[in-house]
């Protein structure tokens, strides 16, 4: 599967949505797939049928500190990504797997092999998406599917600040959240990251990267 | 009439919950318009109409499950 990479650096989330959903229909065209990289300010999200009791502060408090809450059309409950998380939109053309769930646990692997590289050891959590450190969660993931292109995709917590996760109960859970950072004790290289990211994302797809 | 089916989404995957209609019966809707949204597992899937037409009837509300298969609305042809 042919696939650029697209780095977008530091983006609002509305703008990379707007983004992702151009780049859909892009692949529509040409079916080259994308794989956009990036990094959202503050933002907390919540999927279609995410229940805003996940919200553990009033919404004004949100308002004080500059975080937006937005509602998208991806699966999951309610998340948050900002500085030091490194966010994967997979816009890929899902065309010869046509399967949602070998895509998301393809994604899962990628993420778990990433982790191992750097020396920390992951695993799924039967019945949850995403990936996790024993009892604490790492990376979410959560996708949409338009005409078998997917959109969304994963957070990784390489040094995110983990206390926004304490303003919400993330993805429905009583969960903690951990990051690559925490889990290491060192701040890790985000360039080193993302480097191994996408040569493990084309090991996992098979893909072959063009410009 | 056509009947609007939930798509085979993957092995293992056997129902769905319905998120969101894009359109209200009464709506003409062109062929690969985005119909319905469908959840599985952490996944939205837009189903797309396959047909020029007009949509006669939801028979899945939103926040009710179906199963992969199972008929969840009809559009009849314009």
């Amino acid at each position: 599967m042919k696939c650029s990479i697209v780095d977008l650096g530091l983006i609002d989330y509305q703008d990379a949505y707007r983004f992702q959903k151009e780049t859909i229909q892009k692949v529509l065209e040409d079916t080259n797939s994308r794989l956009l990289i990036c990094e959202h300010r503050a933002v907390f999200t919540m999927g279609r049928k995410a229940d805003e009791k996940f919200l553990l502060v009033h919404p004004n408090d949100f308002v004080q500190q500059n975080i937006s809450v937005v509602r998208v059309d991806r699966g999951g409950e309610i998340t948050f990504h900002g500085p030091g998380q490194m966010v994967i939109y997979p816009i890929f053309d899902l065309n010869a797997i046509k399967d949602l769930r070998i895509f998301l646990w393809k994604l899962e692997e990628v993420v778990i092999d990433l982790l191992r590289y750097f020396g920390i050891v992951a695993n799924r959590q039967k019945g949850y998406t995403g990936v996790w450190v024993g009892e604490k969660k790492i990376a979410s993931v959560g996708i949409g599917v338009k005409k078998w292109i997917s959109y969304h995709g994963i957070g990784l917590n390489v040094s995110t600040d983990l206390r926004f996760f304490s303003m919400i109960k993330p993805c429905g859970l009583d969960v903690v959240m951990t990051s690559m950072a925490q889990e290491l004790g060192q701040v890790v290289d985000p360039a080193k990251v993302k480097e191994k990211l996408i040569e493990i994302m084309a090991s996992e797809f098979k893909l072959e990267i063009i410009p | 009439m056509n009947e609007i089916r939930v798509p085979f989404l993957g092995d293992g995957i056997d129902k769905v919950i319905v998120c969101h209609w894009h359109h209200k019966p009464g709506d003409v809707i062109a062929q690969g318009e985005d119909l319905v949204e469908v959840e599985a597992d952490k996944a939205i899937f837009n189903i797309p109409c396959e047909h020029n037409g007009r949509l006669t009837k939801i028979l899945i509300a939103q926040g009710q499950g179906a199963l992969i298969g199972q008929v969840i609305a009809t559009v009849e042809n314009t």
